[in-house]
């Protein structure tokens, strides 16, 4: 029943509204978690490590705020920038956590379903925006489709994490449109060429590449340590190259098109911030007030000097600098264990779900991690990242640990 | 579930409901103001008594002042940085009208700290740089203007202000040295 909400947030947009991505969405996560929540029965029992964790972080953001930080009440309870980041937000998030993890194994068919559907929905009306037939406003004076996001990169990120499906469908043996699920997989790839951001582009390939090494794990082919160390060792080899050939016009080229510089900066300024500010951070969604006097002052100068952050642009870096030290701690430590559990149920031979679920679930959750270590939180996003982090979650506490 | 914690959740979500009410119908007024250009009163008023949300607040008061909605004197200006500082402690934009208030009334070195204090939070700000220059400029003190008027030149050579000051101060000092 909470999945009927997939394609809901996508679309809930205003463009009568000044920030028409956000708020009737922000609305939509805080208010339906907890009405579920009193009307149906959750045991937070079986998850009360996780549950732990998340309601210390939400403790720790609102005893800091009414203790040390001097953040307006509207900026502290929605978000001072138009992301609805804030402290309401961000409950119903975690509460969606714990009841997606509790649905998942009954209502997983719907998950998949509304998921695919937001997709075949984004795959129609970014046709339209590629023709400039777009009918909001706000998508049609920049380049890159921008779906029902606001933002180029935010849509092709999405359109990289929910590729999972049309590929896991692919791989579905009772699946009967084969051919078309691998079509919609590469009209999706097409789609992301036509927001003009990388992101989306980054988290399709890992899509394609992590159905690979699920599928090769559950075959017994491969375990999971080798596949680390050929990945750890590709991957140092890769940065070595760049970074030893980072003054070659082509490797430059790369290094543009993915905005490494910028990110780094972005980075960089976060945790200049935590730095100063280790015990209690500095707010919730409340970077923006330091980023202007922590970035450097020839970053600053080359975005215009007006223009001031208000994100790291990695969730961890922000989770550390808002909260400080503990709540960034905490919030490693969640991502850890959710990740730990998405590789354990990648290996669990005996398991009532098909093997494509466990796999597109499992390529979700990384994809949007992934998203979230280099760019910023977008509520639809983290909004689906949570629902597969929930999935995970009950997946791996009802059908793996019980064995 | 207990019930307990049942009646806590129904707490918390009238009161959310209440709030995003509020965020709705301020956001609403923002974007006549902002997109629509809708300059009414009725929609200023209601967006400068409105919610103390930070980024729309500030962009609002922007505009008003960009556009002359409102009267530049001391008044409005103390008015607006008091409300702005309110919603947030380190808004450069507070600074800059209290530093335009102090100009007004004669107070050059009072302003000069003033700015000084909103480009410490945007140091690369080349509003903020050419307001400093302008400043030291009109207290005869050409070399700290020429330094700050380089540096806001660097950032943003486009600036129209620029030229002017550029005029004025090479009557002053040699700017290429």
């Amino acid at each position: 029943m909470i999945y009927g909400l997939i394609p809901i947030m996508y679309l809930a947009i205003n463009p009568m509204l000044n920030d028409s991505s956000t708020i009737i969405r922000a609305l939509i996560v805080s208010s339906v978690p907890p009405l579920y929540l009193i009307f149906k029965n959750v045991t937070f029992k079986e998850y009360r490590v996780e549950s732990l964790f998340l309601s210390t972080i939400l403790f720790l953001y609102l005893i800091y705020w009414s203790l040390f930080q001097n953040q307006s009440y509207a900026d502290f309870l929605f978000g001072a920038y138009g992301r609805g980041n804030g402290f309401l937000p961000l409950v119903g998030l975690y509460l969606l956590i714990i009841i997606s993890a509790e649905c998942f194994l009954r209502d997983n068919e719907l998950f998949f379903r509304y998921t695919y559907a937001i997709l075949s929905l984004s795959i129609i009306y970014g046709i339209f925006q590629a023709f400039g037939l777009d009918m909001f406003k706000y998508s049609g004076s920049n380049t890159g489709i921008r779906l029902t996001l606001g933002n180029a990169n935010f849509a092709s990120a999405l359109l990289g994490i929910v590729s999972a499906i049309p590929l896991g469908k692919f791989f579905d043996n009772k699946s009967k449109n084969k051919p078309l699920h691998l079509v919609m997989y590469f009209l999706t790839l097409i789609l992301i060429f036509q927001t003009d951001s990388s992101q989306g582009f980054v988290l399709w390939i890992l899509t394609g590449l992590l159905f690979i090494y699920f599928r090769l794990v559950k075959s017994g082919r491969i375990n999971f340590r080798k596949l680390l160390i050929i990945n750890s060792s590709f991957l140092i080899s890769l940065i070595s190259i760049l970074l030893v050939f980072k003054d070659s016009p082509r490797i430059l080229n790369v290094w543009n098109s993915f905005q490494v510089e910028a990110r780094y900066e972005h980075w960089l300024t976060g945790l200049r911030i935590w730095k100063d500010h280790a015990f209690f951070g500095v707010g919730i969604d409340n970077l923006n007030k330091y980023t202007g006097q922590y970035m450097s002052q020839n970053w600053s100068a080359e975005l215009g000097g007006a223009s001031v952050p208000d994100k790291s642009h990695n969730t961890v870096i922000d989770h550390f600098a808002n909260g400080g030290t503990l709540v960034g701690i905490l919030w490693v430590g969640i991502i850890v264990l959710i990740s730990w559990y998405a590789i354990k149920i990648q290996i669990n031979k005996k398991t009532s779900l098909e093997n494509w679920k466990i796999q597109a679930l499992g390529c979700m959750w990384f994809t949007y991690l992934l998203q979230t270590f280099i760019s910023t939180d977008q509520i639809l996003i983290t909004f689906l990242g949570f629902l597969a982090a929930g999935g995970v979650i009950g997946v791996y506490h009802r059908e793996y640990s019980k064995k | 579930m207990k019930a307990s914690l049942r009646s806590l959740l129904a707490i918390y979500l009238l009161l959310s409901s209440y709030f995003f009410i509020n965020v709705i119908n301020f956001d609403y007024n923002v974007g006549e103001f902002l997109i629509q250009n809708n300059k009414s009163v009725q929609v200023t008023q209601s967006i400068f008594n409105g919610l103390p949300q930070y980024t729309p607040y500030s962009r609002s008061v922007i505009k008003a002042y960009n556009e002359r909605l409102f009267p530049r004197n001391c008044d409005n200006y103390n008015y607006f940085a008091d409300k702005l500082f309110e919603i947030n402690n380190r808004n450069p934009q507070t600074h800059y009208f209290r530093a335009a208030c102090k100009e007004i009334s004669g107070d050059l070195p009072g302003a000069i700290v003033q700015m000084y204090q909103a480009h410490s939070y945007e140091k690369a700000n080349p509003e903020y740089l050419l307001a400093l220059s302008i400043l030291y400029f009109n207290s005869n003190d050409y070399n700290a203007s020429k330094k700050y008027f380089l540096k806001s030149k660097m950032i943003n050579p486009n600036n129209k202000d620029l030229k002017i000051l550029e005029e004025l101060l090479g009557t002053k000092i040699d700017l290429q040295k």
